[in-house]
C-alpha cells in the first residue's frame, strides 16, 4: 500500500509540475499573498484571497480523498492546491501613492511604516540580516593589490611559459631547416606527374560523359562484373598456403621438365633410322597394347559382351546383311560416308574371324620374322637346287659371296631377335648401346656436348640395367627385390639426377685414370722440347776445335749470367750516359780499381778527375759553404753590448774594477742558427725571411668557429673548383643554400601539429 | 688486388690517389673533434663531404679512356734504346707518322723552339733572325719573320695568338700574324724567356743578371730582381708553384718569386756553370745539368739530391715530359730516360742522333708522343712512345679547341688571373693561418699599410690619368704626347688626345666652380652631349 501511495504522489507531483509550467494564470495566483498587506486593493483581490484560503483547505481534503478512494483524482484541484502550497517570491505590485501629509523637507514619505534603528542596523550588522556587509565578523580585510610592475612581471612569466610551450613545437622543424644543406622553396612541392601519355590507367574509372554512359549501361546489363575475374584468381591463390604454392609450382616444374625430356627423347628416337630398332620398338608397343587390351577383356567382360551383342544385332561384320546388300545394290558404295561404313564393317568382320581362328593381333609381326626364317630354312634346302641351276650372274662367285655375307648378317640379327624374344630385352641392351652410332648417313656429325652426353647416358644406363638384371638373376629373391627397388628409384623418379651422376661417374673414372698415369698431357707436351734443348755435350780431347770453342763461350756466358753483369756488357758506351751513384763516393771507386774493372770505368774516373782539375780555379763549393755560413750568421739573433764605459766607476780612480758587468741586448734575427731548415741539407741555402707580401693571403688568427689551426686547415683541404673536383662534387658544394622557384608563392612555415 | 667495395658503401677502390694530406686532428672520442656541438657537427660534415668528393673523383677514373703506352722490349736481350726512329716508323699508324717530320733550315740556325700550351703550334727561332710560327700538324704557317737581328729565345704567351721574342737588345711581342705589338724596352739584353700562364707574367733573364717579371695582361713591369750572380744560364719555371728557377755560372740554381728581392732558395748543383735545368709537371723533381758534365736529379720537396749522372759532354738541353720522360741532349745526341725519378737507371729509354748537327733545344709536345728538337740545321720531331699525357682536360687546355673556345678560354683565364704576390715556395700556405709567433705577427694596420702602399705605387706607375687639378703644362698626358714622336698616329695617341681634351674641359669646369661662377649650360642636353 505504501509503495503505491508513493508512486501516486510522485505521479501527482510530476503532473503538477507540468501543469505549473503550462499555466498562464500564474501571475494572478502568485500575486495573491500580497493582498493582506495592501489595504487599498480592489475588492476582486479580496475575493481571490478567499478563494486561496479555500484552496488550502481543499488540499487537505483532497489528500484525505486520495487516501480514501484511489480511482478519482481531481487534477485541477490538486494543481491549484500545490500552487498555493509552494512559497512564491513576493512580487511588487504597482501602487497608487496618495500622501495626505504636508510636504516638508524633513517629512519623507514612509508609506505608513515607521523607520526604526533596527531597520537601519539591518543594513550594517550581519547578525541581524544576512545581506549586511559592513559589520561582518567572519570577513577579513582584502589584501592590497600588487604593485603594477610586479603584477606585470608575473604576467610576463606566465606568458613566457605559455609561449615557450607554443614555440617549442616548432623546434624540430626549425632545427631541421637550419641543418639542411640546401633548402628548396616551396618546401614540400606537390609532385604533379602528367602520366597520361606514358602510362596506362590501371583502374578504368570513366572520366568523360560518354564513358560514364557506356559504363552505366554495361553495369545495368550486368556485362561488367569487376569482381568476377579478380576474385576468381584471388580465391584460387588465396586458399593455397605458401608451402602448397611452392609444392604446386615444383610439381608443375617437374612435369614440364619431364615433358621436355620425353619430347627430346622422342625426337632422338625418331631420328634413328635402323629398321631393326623400330621393329623391336613396334613389337614392344604392340605387346604393351595387347596387355592393356587383355586386361580390358578380363576386367570388364560385361562390356565386351555388350559389344558383341551390338555387333551381332547390327551384323556389321557381314557383307551378307540386308543393309549391306542394299547398299551395294544401290551403288551407294561409291558414296564416301557409306563406303567408309562398309569398310569399317568389313574390318570388324576380319577381326572377328581372326579371333575365331585363335590368332591375336600382335602375332602378325611374329610371322614376319618367322617368314624370313622360313625362307632361310627353305634356302638351306634349296641350296642344292640353286647350285644345280647355276646360271647367269647369280651363279657367279662374287654374287654368291655377297649373298652369303648378307645371309650371315641377317641370321645374326635373327638370332639376336630370337634371344630378345626369349629373355626379354636383356640382350638388346648389350649391343644396342651403339645404336646411336649406327646411323647410315653420317652426313653431319653432332659435336654438341648434349648429344654426346646423352649417348653416354644411354650407354651408361643400359649397362647398369643389364648388370642389375644379371645380378638379379644370379642372386636370391630378397636381393633381387631390394635391387629392383633401387633401380626404379634411381632411374625412374629422377632422370635429372641420374644423368648428372652418370656424368660424374664418368668424370671420376677419368680422373682416376689420370691419377694412375700422373701425367698431364699438356704438361708432357710442353716439357718435352725443353728437355730436348738441354743437350749435354761432352768435350773431350778428341773433339773438334769448334766444339771446344763453343763450350768455352757457353761457360763464359753461364758465368756471366750467374753474376748478372751481362746487362752492362750490352750497353753501347758511346750511346749511354756514364753512371756513378753519389752514394758510392770514393770508396766504391777504390774498390772498383782494386778489382781491376774494365777500361771504360777507369776512363770515367780519369774524366772526373779532369773535371775536378778543370774547375779547381773557381772553388764554387767552398764559396757556397762560406755563403751559407754567412747567411746563417747574418740571420741569427744578435747580441749588442750596451754597457756604457765608465758607468759605475769612480772617476779618477786608478783601481781596476774587477767585476765588470756586461749588459747585452738581444736583437732578434730571422732565425736561429740551430733552427735553420737547411741545417742538415748539403749544398742548399733556404731563405727564411718572411715574405711580407704573402702575409695578406694568410690569416693572422684562426677564424671564429674553429678552435685550432688543424681544424681550420682541414676545412680548407678540399678545393671546390671544377678543375680539381668532379662535376658532381663541384655542383654539390657550390649549390646555394636557398633555392627558390621563380613564380611560385612561398607560404610561411605551416605548423606541424 | 683490393677486395671490391660493398654496394652502397662510401668506399670505392682507387680513392687513395685523390687523397689530400692534412694535419690530423686528434679526436677525443670516435667522431668527436671538439666540445662545441655545432663545430663538431660542422667538422663531421666537412669530413663527409671530403669522403664523398674522393669517391666521386675516383669514379671519374672511368672517363680516362686513353692509356700511356711505352716501348717494351720482348726479352732481356732486346733493348728499347736500340730501336731507331725508322724501326718505329714501320709499325706506327699513318697519323703518327705524319707527325714526324723534319725541317731543313741550314742557313739561319741553330734554332730555339717553343710549343703553345696546347701543343698545336710550334714557334721556331733561328739565331740569325728567322722566326716562324707554324701549325705543325696541319703544316700551315701562321707567320714568318726575318728580323735581321739575333734571336736568343722565343716563347708563346697564354695561347698561340701572341709570342715573345728575345732579340739582340730588347724583347718584343708579336701577334699571330707577325705584327710587332710591343717592344719591351725594360727587358734589355735578355736571352731567356718564360711565361707563367696563370699569372700572365712574362719572365726574362739574360746577360744583365736581372730577372724581370712583366704582366702581359696589364702591360706593367711587376718586378725586377737583381740576382747578383752574373749572366743567367738557364731559366725555367716550376709549374706547381710558379717559382722561377735560374741557373747561374757558379753552379748554383736559385729560386725566385716576384715579391722577394732575395732568392727563396739556392742550390749548388754543379762545379761549373749550369747549362740547363728542367722541372717536372708536379713540381716534385728537378734535373740540372752543368758544364762539369754532371746531371743531377733533385727532389724539390726536400731539396735533396736524388741521383747523380754524368754526360759524355755537357748537356745542352733538358726537358721533362708530362709522363716523366726526360730528354737529355748534347752535341748531336738526344737520349730519353724513363723512370729516372724512381730509381737509378743504367740505360736510356730511347736515343737518337742527328748527324753533323748540334742540338740547341729539345722539347716534348704537350699531349703528343713527340719530341721536337731544334738544332743547328733546322728542326726535327721524333716519336717517343709514351711521352704525352693521354687524357687531356678540355676545360683546362684543349688541344682541339675551336676559335670560340680559345677566345672564351682566354677571357676565363684572365678573370682567374692570380696576383703575382701569391707566388711562394709552398702555394698551400695561402688561406692558412700564419704559423709564426704572435709577437712577430704584423698588426692588422700594418698589413693594410702594405697593401695600401702597393696601390699607391700602382698609382704612381699609372701616370696617364685624367687630373683636372694640375696645370695644363704639367699634365702627364701632355708630357707624354710631347715626348712621343710627333708624326706617329696610332690608337694610343688618339686615346691620349681624347683624354687630354676631356681633361681640359674638366679643368675649365673646376676653375669655374672654384670661382663660384655658374655652370655653363649644356645646350644640347645630356642625351645629345655625346655627339659634340
Amino acid at each position: 500500500m505504501d509503495e503505491k501511495d508513493l508512486k501516486q504522489s510522485k505521479k501527482s507531483t510530476t503532473k503538477n509540475d507540468i501543469v505549473l509550467n503550462d499555466d498562464d494564470d500564474v501571475w494572478e495566483s502568485e500575486s495573491s499573498p500580497d493582498e493582506d498587506e495592501d489595504e487599498d486593493d480592489e475588492s476582486e483581490d479580496d475575493e481571490e484571497v478567499d478563494e486561496d484560503e479555500d484552496d488550502e483547505e481543499d488540499i487537505f481534503k483532497n489528500d484525505s480523498e486520495d487516501i480514501e478512494d484511489e480511482d478519482g483524482i481531481n487534477l485541477l484541484t490538486t494543481v491549484s492546491k500545490l500552487q498555493s502550497s509552494l512559497k512564491k517570491p513576493e512580487k511588487e505590485r504597482r501602487k497608487l501613492v496618495s500622501e495626505a501629509t504636508d510636504e516638508n523637507e524633513f517629512n519623507l514619505p514612509t508609506n505608513g511604516n515607521k523607520l526604526s534603528l533596527n531597520d537601519m542596523l539591518a543594513a550594517v550588522d550581519s547578525s541581524i540580516s544576512k545581506d549586511a556587509i559592513l559589520i561582518d565578523d567572519d570577513s577579513k580585510a582584502l589584501s592590497a593589490p600588487l604593485p603594477k610592475r610586479i603584477q606585470q612581471r608575473h604576467d610576463r612569466a606566465v606568458a613566457y611559459e605559455i609561449t615557450k610551450e607554443e614555440i617549442s613545437k616548432w623546434e624540430d622543424t626549425v632545427q631541421q631547416n637550419r641543418q639542411a644543406e640546401v633548402l628548396k622553396f616551396p618546401l614540400n612541392p606537390t609532385v604533379k606527374h602528367n602520366d597520361a601519355a606514358t602510362t596506362f590507367k590501371s583502374d578504368n574509372v570513366p572520366t568523360t560523359e560518354l564513358e560514364k554512359k557506356i559504363n552505366d549501361v554495361l553495369k545495368e546489363s550486368a556485362l561488367i562484373d569487376e569482381r568476377k575475374e579478380a576474385t576468381f584468381e584471388e580465391i584460387a591463390v588465396a586458399k593455397l598456403s605458401l608451402e602448397d604454392m611452392q609444392k604446386r609450382t615444383n610439381e608443375l616444374r617437374l612435369m614440364r621438365e619431364l615433358m621436355f625430356r620425353d619430347e627430346k627423347r622422342a625426337r632422338r628416337i625418331k631420328k634413328i633410322k635402323s629398321k631393326q630398332f623400330h621393329k623391336i620398338k613396334k613389337k614392344e608397343r604392340l605387346r604393351a597394347q595387347e596387355l592393356v587390351e587383355g586386361s580390358d577383356l578380363e576386367s570388364d567382360g560385361e562390356d565386351h559382351d555388350m559389344k558383341r551383342a551390338q555387333e551381332r544385332m547390327s551384323l556389321k561384320h557381314k557383307t551378307q546383311s540386308n543393309w549391306a546388300k542394299t547398299m551395294i545394290k544401290s551403288g551407294m558404295s561409291k558414296d564416301a560416308s557409306s563406303r567408309a561404313e562398309l569398310e569399317e564393317m568389313l574390318r570388324q568382320g576380319e577381326k572377328l574371324r581372326s579371333k575365331q581362328l585363335g590368332h591375336e593381333e600382335g602375332d602378325q609381326s611374329d610371322d614376319d620374322v618367322s617368314d624370313i626364317e622360313k625362307e632361310y630354312n627353305n634356302d638351306i634346302n634349296n641350296d642344292s637346287i640353286k647350285s644345280k641351276l647355276g646360271k647367269g650372274v647369280l651363279a657367279m662367285d662374287f654374287m654368291k659371296n655377297a649373298e652369303e655375307r648378307n645371309k650371315q648378317e641377317n641370321l645374326k640379327q635373327l638370332e639376336e631377335l630370337r634371344k630378345l624374344e626369349m629373355d626379354g630385352d636383356l640382350q638388346a641392351f648389350e649391343e644396342n648401346s651403339g645404336i646411336v652410332n649406327i646411323t647410315k648417313n653420317q652426313g653431319r656429325r653432332v659435336y654438341t656436348p648434349s648429344s654426346s652426353g646423352m649417348k653416354d647416358d644411354i650407354t651408361q644406363l643400359n649397362e647398369e640395367l643389364r648388370e642389375e638384371i644379371e645380378d638379379d638373376e644370379s642372386k636370391n629373391l630378397t636381393n633381387k627385390l631390394s635391387k629392383k627397388f633401387n633401380i626404379i628409384s634411381s632411374t625412374v623418379t629422377s632422370t635429372t639426377t641420374n644423368s648428372t651422376t652418370t656424368k660424374d661417374t664418368i668424370k671420376s673414372v677419368q680422373s682416376e685414370v689420370d691419377q694412375g698415369e700422373e701425367i698431364n698431357p699438356w704438361l708432357t707436351e710442353n716439357s718435352e722440347p725443353i728437355k730436348k734443348s738441354h743437350k749435354i755435350t761432352t768435350v773431350d780431347q778428341d773433339s773438334s776445335k769448334l766444339s771446344k770453342a763453343a763450350a768455352k763461350i757457353a761457360k763464359k756466358a753461364s758465368k756471366k749470367h750467374g753474376k748478372k753483369t751481362g746487362d752492362d756488357e750490352l750497353i753501347d758506351i758511346d750511346e749511354t750516359l756514364k753512371v756513378l751513384t753519389t752514394h758510392q763516393g770514393q770508396d766504391s771507386e777504390n774498390e772498383e780499381e782494386g778489382e781491376g774493372i774494365s777500361q771504360d770505368d777507369s776512363k770515367m774516373f780519369k774524366q772526373k778527375e779532369l773535371i775536378k782539375e778543370a774547375f779547381a780555379g773557381d772553388d764554387v763549393v767552398q764559396e757556397f759553404e762560406i755563403e751559407k755560413k754567412r747567411v746563417a750568421r747574418d740571420e741569427d739573433d744578435k747580441h749588442e753590448d750596451v754597457t756604457l764605459p765608465g758607468w759605475g766607476d769612480w772617476a779618477g780612480g786608478s783601481k781596476k774594477n774587477k767585476k765588470r758587468k756586461v749588459i747585452l741586448k738581444k736583437i732578434d734575427g730571422v732565425v736561429q742558427q740551430d733552427k735553420r731548415k737547411d741545417k742538415h741539407l748539403k749544398n742548399v741555402i733556404i731563405n727564411e725571411k718572411v715574405n711580407k707580401k704573402n702575409l695578406k693571403y694568410q690569416s693572422s688568427e684562426v677564424p671564429f668557429p674553429f678552435e685550432s689551426r688543424e681544424q681550420y686547415e682541414r676545412s680548407l683541404r678540399m678545393p671546390v673548383g671544377q678543375e680539381w673536383t668532379s662535376r658532381e662534387t663541384h655542383q654539390k658544394l657550390t649549390m646555394p643554400r636557398i633555392i627558390t622557384k621563380q613564380g611560385t608563392v612561398i607560404d610561411p612555415l605551416k605548423a606541424p601539429f | 688486388m683490393a677486395p671490391p667495395a660493398k654496394m652502397g658503401s662510401i668506399d670505392r677502390p682507387g680513392t687513395e690517389k685523390f687523397e689530400r694530406s692534412a694535419s690530423v686532428i686528434a679526436k677525443k672520442k670516435k667522431g668527436k673533434y671538439s666540445k662545441d656541438k655545432k663545430l663538431n657537427a660542422n667538422l663531421r660534415k666537412i669530413d663527409h663531404q671530403y669522403k664523398e668528393a674522393l669517391r666521386s673523383a675516383a669514379g671519374t677514373d672511368l672517363l680516362l679512356t686513353e692509356d700511356v703506352g711505352f716501348l717494351e722490349a720482348d726479352s732481356a736481350m732486346e733493348k728499347t734504346f736500340k730501336f731507331k726512329q725508322n724501326d718505329i716508323e714501320e709499325v706506327l699508324d699513318e697519323q703518327t707518322v705524319n707527325k714526324k717530320f723534319e725541317l731543313n733550315l741550314p742557313k739561319l740556325g741553330p734554332y730555339q723552339i717553343d710549343y703553345s700550351r696546347n701543343g698545336r703550334d710550334l714557334l721556331l727561332g733561328g739565331i740569325k733572325g728567322h722566326v716562324a710560327s707554324i701549325d705543325w700538324r696541319k703544316g700551315s704557317m701562321n707567320c714568318e719573320l726575318f728580323l735581321n737581328e739575333t734571336v736568343h729565345a722565343v716563347k708563346y704567351l697564354h695561347n698561340n695568338q701572341y709570342f715573345a721574342v728575345a732579340q739582340k737588345k730588347y724583347t718584343y711581342i708579336y701577334d699571330n700574324q707577325g705584327t710587332e705589338l710591343h717592344r719591351l724596352k725594360q727587358h734589355v739584353d735578355s736571352t731567356l724567356l718564360d711565361f707563367l700562364p696563370y699569372h700572365f707574367l712574362l719572365t726574362t733573364a739574360g746577360n744583365t743578371g736581372f730577372l724581370k717579371y712583366h704582366d702581359v695582361s696589364t702591360g706593367q713591369l711587376v718586378s725586377e730582381l737583381r740576382t747578383k750572380l752574373g749572366p743567367t744560364q738557364a731559366l725555367k719555371q716550376n709549374p706547381w708553384n710558379a717559382v722561377m728557377h735560374l741557373g747561374h755560372s757558379n753552379g748554383t740554381v736559385s729560386l725566385w718569386a716576384p715579391n722577394m728581392s732575395t732568392p727563396l732558395a739556392k742550390i749548388l748543383s754543379a762545379r761549373g756553370p749550369i747549362t740547363d735545368l728542367a722541372i717536372d709537371r708536379e713540381g716534385k723533381y728537378m734535373v740540372v745539368s752543368g758544364a762539369d758534365k754532371s746531371m743531377k736529379v733533385w727532389d724539390l720537396r726536400k731539396l735533396k739530391e736524388l741521383d747523380h749522372y754524368y754526360t759524355p759532354t755537357p748537356a745542352k738541353s733538358l726537358d721533362i715530359s708530362d709522363t716523366g720522360l726526360i730528354s737529355v741532349s748534347w752535341g748531336p745526341h738526344i737520349t730519353v730516360w724513363k723512370d729516372i725519378f724512381k730509381s737509378k737507371q743504367s740505360e736510356p729509354y730511347m736515343n737518337h742522333l742527328i748527324p753533323s748537327s748540334k742540338v740547341e733545344r729539345a722539347k716534348f709536345v704537350p699531349f703528343e708522343d713527340i719530341l721536337g728538337v731544334g738544332h743547328s740545321k733546322g728542326f726535327s720531331s721524333l716519336v717517343i712512345p709514351g711521352a704525352g699525357e693521354a687524357n687531356y682536360d678540355a676545360l683546362e687546355i684543349n688541344p682541339y679547341e675551336s676559335v670560340k673556345q680559345r677566345q672564351q678560354g682566354e677571357v676565363r683565364s684572365l678573370m682567374n688571373k692570380l696576383s703575382p704576390d701569391t707566388i711562394s715556395l709552398d702555394p698551400n700556405v695561402i688561406g692558412t693561418v700564419d704559423k709564426r709567433a704572435s709577437s712577430i705577427r704584423l698588426k692588422p694596420g700594418q698589413i693594410t699599410e702594405i697593401s695600401d702602399m702597393s696601390e699607391k705605387d700602382q698609382d704612381k706607375l699609372n701616370k696617364m690619368e685624367i687630373r683636372p687639378d694640375v696645370s695644363a703644362k704639367n699634365s702627364a698626358l701632355r708630357r707624354h704626347l710631347r715626348k712621343k714622336t710627333q708624326n706617329v698616329i696610332d690608337q694610343r695617341r688618339l686615346r691620349i688626345e681624347r683624354n687630354l681634351k676631356l681633361e681640359k674641359e674638366l679643368r675649365v669646369k673646376k676653375y669655374r666652380q672654384d670661382r663660384g661662377l655658374p655652370e655653363e649650360k649644356d645646350l644640347l642636353g645630356p642625351a645629345l652631349a655625346r655627339f659634340k
